[in-house]
């Protein structure tokens, strides 16, 4: 299998594990990411707060890209992932854009690929099965919160994927691992990624929130699917814990770096070693490491 | 039976609602305020209306107040909102067509360091294709004057090679460069 890959900006920065631990399993399941060449930033949320045409603009190049080459696009940010589908929404609803967005990328783009999620990919394109044939080691005893996050699953009109309130792909893949996805409320909240440097408090609060319900519901620790959501949890935490009293000390790890090492990659190999929660100990206990 | 006469507030409003539904594609009458929205939503509680209140402020004409207020500026775009709305009203759309809209029409914004941050991330994708992250921290402590933000964070970054000093600069610059150029004529044809 084949598919267009595209790290956006985090993978090549703060969110570094989650593009090592992609291509890792990728490699052992015999799959080819290839790289959009060239390709560019989404935008973000700053694009389509500040522009209607913009974000359109920018994802259309790099689905562009991938559609010269005959291909879908996986995206593991799911920022970046919800931003491409509205860009073919968009494209593909308006004839209009369609041309003022070509006129602008000097290209043709007709719309007829589209964008996939990280859990997408592996739940209904490689399969549970797929992946089963690969593992190693049972990640048994690791008792997982499951979080999707907002974007992965919402607006349900745009991502037309799984279920917004409760989903269930990412704890399959869990289940499939040999971990245990624990049954818990805040699956889809949010954690606030978009204004991590403009309101800092906001993500104090609500990373507090998923945090304690994580505690609450037994889980020791979450698994995502997005890099932002990934880094926001972690690298807040401290600052959380202080502001709210209380401790956590709780990994989050992104969806392929559980199947890494449920394939037998180390920790290090992954990227594990880059998380900002520090995870060594933790991993020892579990036998992961 | 008498007719009610709409109030001067709602009359003045009605070209400006109309140009808002039509580039949200968002009918607010639609909405018949259940609050669902409000509930779900993860920062009203740091926000002077809900977006629940910024739709019935449409509603009723009270427009300058919509453009004035800290709502559009705050939603995170989480779409919880829009998930639960059982009249299907994209908010997160609305949000965003109600920040640029109050902005094109020189309305104080009620959440500065929110758009400073925007136009910083932007400005680096616009000149690097990417996302130059200490290029948009230094714009962004510069113009926002909190010349400390994400210092706490960025020692830690460095350390684990998250972040570099360099911005990525990919071939094709051109092209992006061109999509915000586009941008800027369409804004000016209008």
């Amino acid at each position: 299998m084949k598919i267009a890959y595209y790290p956006g900006c985090s993978l090549e920065s703060t969110g570094k594990e989650y593009h090592f631990s992609n291509k890792l399993i990728a490699k052992k399941l015999g799959i080819e990411l290839w790289e959009i060449p060239n390709w560019n930033c989404c935008g973000a949320s700053p694009a389509h707060q500040s522009d209607l045409f913009l974000p359109i603009g920018l994802n259309a190049r790099n689905l562009a890209i991938a559609e010269e080459e005959g291909l879908d696009v996986l995206a593991p940010c799911a920022a970046c992932y919800n931003r491409m589908l509205a860009a073919v929404e968009a494209v593909n609803n308006d004839e209009d854009m369609r041309k003022k967005v070509n006129e602008s990328i000097g290209r043709d783009y007709k719309g007829t690929n589209t964008a996939v999620n990280m859990v997408q990919f592996l739940h209904d394109m490689v399969g549970i099965d797929k992946i089963s044939a690969q593992i190693q080691k049972k990640l048994s005893g690791l008792k997982v919160a499951c979080y999707y996050g907002c974007l992965l699953v919402k607006p349900p009109a745009l991502t037309k994927y799984d279920n917004p309130e409760n989903p269930q792909s990412l704890d399959r893949i869990v289940e499939a691992l040999g971990a245990e996805p624990i049954v818990w409320p805040y699956k889809t909240e949010c954690c606030g990624g978009g204004l991590a440097i403009s309101k800092t408090e906001v993500i104090l609060k609500l990373s507090n929130d998923i945090f304690s319900m994580a505690v609450a519901s037994g889980a020791d620790c979450l698994v995502t699917a997005c890099p932002m959501c990934q880094l926001n949890l972690e690298l807040r935490q401290a600052a959380t814990e202080k502001e709210y009293k209380v401790k956590y000390n709780m990994p989050v790890f992104e969806i392929s770096e559980l199947v890494g090492l449920s394939f037998g990659f180390s920790p290090k190999e992954l990227g594990i070693n880059k998380h900002f929660v520090k995870n060594d100990a933790f991993l020892k206990e579990k036998k992961l490491a | 039976m008498e007719q009610v006469v709409m109030n001067t507030a709602l009359k003045e409003s009605e070209s400006l609602l109309s140009e808002i539904e039509h580039k949200s594609h968002v009918d607010v009458k639609k909405c018949y305020q259940c609050g669902t929205c409000a509930a779900g939503c993860p920062v009203s509680y740091v926000s002077d209306f809900t977006p629940r209140q910024v739709v019935k402020m449409l509603q009723t004409g009270l427009i300058d107040e919509v453009f004035k207020s800290h709502m559009i500026w705050l939603c995170i775009g989480c779409g919880n909102c829009v998930a639960r709305c059982p009249r299907n009203l994209n908010i997160p759309h609305l949000h965003d067509t109600l920040r640029i809209l109050s902005k094109e029409k020189g309305y104080p914004c009620a959440e500065k360091d929110v758009d400073i941050f925007n136009d910083s991330f932007l400005k680096t994708v616009q000149y690097t294709g990417r996302l130059y992250e200490a290029g948009l921290t230094m714009l962004y402590n510069t113009r926002s004057g909190h010349f400390m933000a994400g210092m706490d964070v960025a020692p830690g970054m460095f350390m684990l090679g998250k972040i570099s000093p360099f911005p990525h600069l990919i071939k094709g610059r051109k092209e992006v460069a061109n999509i915000f150029k586009k941008m800027r004529e369409m804004k000016g044809a209008k």
